[in-house]
């Protein structure tokens, strides 16, 4: 045994300041975190602008690498996780396990740090990354409205209609490539974009004005701008957005027979 | 030395607060069987999603309960399997953060391990000692010689006995969760079954087979459905039979256990008995008979230490913590993960073994 106590110890130590004492938050200071789609990435945020990121491509192997990432971020940035004042993370939708990975941390921080914790939509992250690559699209960082779709890594993609200032003009959805197809013609839809949409790529030859479509995807570095919003306008609870409800089979009739 | 417990592998969300004087000084437990009771037994994803509901307002509240900041703990615990891997991943991830704020050590332990050391958190027990684990997801035999280091004897070669349990209460209509539901109905037996299967009794090994005990118990319920005499009484009779006939054959592989223990570890200190199934009171009664035969004593540990809880996990990350163990931040969750890594698996056991 190291070290033993007794009662009074332990009653002087929680009455004393820690021997390390924590450093004061510095305002507007944000640590974004996302693990919901196919890339593991953290972010920092401070004095207005991305002070440090990182992003890895991975499909599984965020509970590995997002700690990790989160300290080489943070040593980047010259600043003690105890000076940051608010944590964001992507709700998803997007990979079950990954979301609850970025959730999970995110929340652990935010307990541990004595921060807010707030949430953020895949849909509207992957659409301010495209936002921020305007070269993408010739006349303006983002049409009217638009079709975003994420991987569900299933059949179908899970698909949202936003307007160009981010807001949902339809909520998110799990819908049939016969629904998205629907949905376009029906909006008159001309741009889509996620990591999604390869499911789209084949089915565009029917279409009389087939909408362009255009790969994006969720990066912390893009959730900690949107979560620098003075306004708070894309501000979620930090409660993941699964959409698809679990996969459960009912049990046979006869197993749930009750008592004679 | 004081730390914080999460244990997520299974059903139960929980946190605790344990120091080294064997305190406990929070031991939250968030059941979520009212999630699972529909479907008849655990859902994964029902698990895992709320275990992320709920545990940072768990861990919130135990912290308080135990009158402690994150900058005074000497560790976080986290079971790290095996287990469910959504549930183990959120309470790893859940440690790992709060272990890098306050840059403390993260140590992650095996469930397992939690119920095989929990006797030395209750009652200061020296190794080496013999555990009989017993619960829905594990069902073995093994001698505990330290911190670590375990010698399996013997596991089973299907279902856990708890499981086993979840699955005569289903045969007989009973609910779930199976064990509490199969003794409470045991008790209003009038003629326990008695010809039902022993698996494995006698055998020189020490392993465990439930699957045809309760292929047995179906075909009784099915035949006396189809003749309209499955009754309550027919019910409480092959309950109280099928209790015991497990209860017979654990008690069998674990006589054989202390015959085998002894030959290679002649200071055995005791018999200890973890896991959900040690709650059984038939169960704790007649290891008790084996315990007093061999001249040990058994240590049962109070059911809310035998069921999971995050104390038992706190207490094993203390006893790695004082030998200097921690895990690193980059440690992965693992789904499978033998207390006795020598040990050859056993076919058809799965993670159970």
């Amino acid at each position: 045994m190291i070290r033993k106590h007794d009662q009074a110890d332990v009653t002087e130590q929680q009455r004393l300041p820690s021997s390390n004492p924590a450093p004061t938050a510095i305002s507007g200071t944000i640590l974004a975190l996302d693990a919901a789609g196919h890339a593991c990435s953290a972010a920092l945020w401070r004095d207005g602008g991305i002070a440090a990121q990182e992003r890895r491509a991975m499909s599984h192997g965020h509970a590995v690498e997002l700690l990790p990432m989160i300290e080489r971020v943070m040593a980047a940035g010259g600043i003690d996780l105890r000076q940051v004042e608010r944590i964001a993370a992507t709700v998803g939708p997007g990979g079950f396990t990954g979301l609850r990975i970025g959730l999970a941390t995110a929340r652990g921080l935010g307990l541990a740090i004595g921060c807010p914790v707030i949430g953020l939509s895949s849909f509207q992250v992957a659409a301010a990354a495209l936002a921020g690559r305007p070269a993408a699209l010739p006349d303006r960082f983002l049409p009217d409205r638009f079709l975003v779709v994420l991987d569900s890594r299933r059949a179908e993609p899970y698909a949202a209609l936003l307007g160009g200032d981010l807001s949902f003009l339809r909520p998110p959805a799990l819908m049939t490539l016969e629904e998205i197809w629907a949905l376009i013609r029906d909006e008159a839809v001309s741009t889509v974009i996620g990591d999604g949409i390869a499911a789209l790529q084949s089915g565009n030859a029917g279409e009389t004005s087939p909408p362009a479509l255009i790969e994006a995807a969720t990066d912390a570095a893009i959730a900690a701008a949107l979560a620098a919003d003075p306004n708070h306008r894309f501000d979620l609870p930090p409660d993941p957005v699964y959409i698809r409800p679990p996969d459960i089979s009912q049990p046979k009739s006869a197993d749930l027979k009750s008592t004679p | 030395m004081i730390v914080l417990g999460i244990e997520s592998s299974c059903d139960e969300t929980a946190a605790a607060v344990v120091d080294s004087d064997r305190r406990i000084r929070a031991n939250l437990v968030l059941s979520q069987l009212d999630e699972h009771r529909p479907f008849g037994g655990v859902v994964p994803e029902v698990a895992a999603r709320s275990h992320l509901d709920h545990l940072d307002k768990l861990i919130e509240a135990a912290m308080r309960e135990a009158c402690i900041g994150f900058e005074a703990l000497d560790g976080i615990v986290a079971t790290g399997g095996p287990g469910l891997i959504g549930g183990v991943i959120v309470g790893a991830m859940t440690a790992k953060a709060i272990a890098a704020v306050h840059r403390k050590p993260f140590i992650a332990v095996n469930h397992l391990e939690g119920h095989a050391l929990t006797a030395r958190l209750t009652d200061d027990v020296a190794f080496p000692y013999l555990l009989l684990l017993v619960s829905g997801g594990h069902c073995q035999l093994l001698v505990v010689e330290g911190v670590g280091r375990y010698c399996r004897l013997g596991a089973t070669i299907d279902d856990a006995v708890g499981e086993a349990f979840d699955k005569a209460a289903k045969l007989l209509g009973l609910g779930y969760p199976g064990g509490p539901a199969v003794e409470q109905a045991a008790k209003a037996a009038t003629a326990p079954v008695l010809d039902l299967p022993r698996p494995m009794k006698g055998r020189a090994d020490c392993n465990f087979s439930f699957s045809g005990l309760k292929t047995a118990l179906r075909q009784r319920v099915d035949a006396l459905r189809t003749a309209g005499q499955f009754d309550a009484n027919a019910q409480a009779n092959l309950a109280a039979g099928f209790q015991l006939a497990a209860i017979d054959s654990l008690a069998d592989r674990t006589r054989q256990a202390v015959r085998l223990a002894r030959e290679t570890t002649p200071d055995l200190t005791a018999l200890v008995v973890a896991g959900g199934v040690a709650a059984n009171t038939a169960l704790r009664q007649r290891l008790a008979e084996i315990a007093a035969s061999a001249d040990l004593p058994l240590l049962a540990p109070p059911g809310k230490l035998c069921t999971d809880n995050a104390a038992m996990i706190a207490w094993a990350g203390l006893e790695r913590l004082r030998l200097g163990e921690s895990s690193p931040l980059d440690f992965a969750p693992r789904p499978r993960w033998p207390l006795d890594q020598t040990a050859a698996p056993l076919s058809g056991a799965g993670v159970k073994a």
